[in-house]
């Protein structure tokens, strides 16, 4: 069986609140990393509020609905991103938001990679039926590295994001469990 | 009445509607006020042991003021 944890180039990992409010008081400061990642407005946070987030977060602990990961190289164990799922357990669907904040850690092949270890749990741990996510217009490197992982673009919403003094589309894509069984036969062919 | 109030008193740029394929009467009813199929999202509900699509449909407040003049 393959390890849910581990890809090619990352693995899964679980962050202290210390560790994950350091690393976020540096991306958040990134605002083309922001906007890429999020519709709602950058702001600035303290290090101290954002690890209390994070210390909330990890009071509650585990949730049915909400799962997150934070993600690390496995070749120098840097601590580069994260990844997280919403749940919906009724329509057996959960949706992904996922971030690299190291920069030089973009184009690389490690968000396909952290995907494709999401695919993995989404599809073979949880047993969902589909996968979804949404991205931005101008975010054409997002959108080449998702078809890459076997989504299919499911439609744009017309000019739903305002910013820059224009409006941008958003972008909806999914994948269901019989199209990621069928890539992992083609894969193991 | 509704679109009235979304577009000329809210000022809003947009309206969005969710509706699953098997509500007919609603896919009417906002084809009938001109809103555009944007997204269908395959097989995103469960109903009655079998997967349904979910459409995502938007009318934009340019085309709501053309469709009121003309």
């Amino acid at each position: 069986m393959n390890d849910l944890f581990r890809g090619e180039l990352v693995r899964f990992a679980f962050e202290e609140p210390e560790a994950r409010a350091k690393a976020e008081v540096r991306w958040q400061r990134d605002t083309e990393f922001i906007r890429l990642a999020d519709d709602d407005p950058s702001q600035l946070a303290s290090e101290k509020k954002i690890k209390e987030w994070f210390d909330h977060q990890a009071e509650e602990g585990p949730k049915s609905e909400r799962v997150s990961f934070s993600v690390r190289t496995l070749e120098d164990d840097k601590y580069i991103g994260f990844l997280g799922l919403w749940i919906d357990r009724i329509h057996s669907e959960a949706w992904v938001g996922l971030g690299i904040g190291e920069r030089e850690f973009w184009s690389k092949g490690y968000g396909s990679d952290m995907m494709k270890l999401c695919q993995q749990y989404v599809f073979a741990e949880l047993g969902l039926a589909r996968l979804s996510l949404g991205l931005h217009e101008y975010n054409p490197r997002a959108l080449r590295s998702y078809e890459k992982c076997g989504f299919r673009l499911e439609g744009r919403t017309r000019r739903d994001i305002a910013r820059e003094g224009r409006r941008y589309d958003s972008l909806w894509m999914g994948i269901l469990r019989e199209e990621w069984l069928q890539m992992q036969q083609g894969e193991n062919r | 009445m509704l679109l009235r109030f979304a577009f000329a008193e809210l000022n809003l740029f947009r309206v969005s509607a969710m509706v699953p394929e098997y509500n007919e009467a609603a896919l009417a009813l906002l084809k009938k006020f001109g809103f555009v199929q944007e997204v269908c999202r395959r097989k995103a509900l469960e109903r009655d042991g079998q997967r349904w699509d979910l459409y995502v449909f938007g009318l934009l407040s340019e085309e709501w003021q053309g469709q009121a003049k003309g």
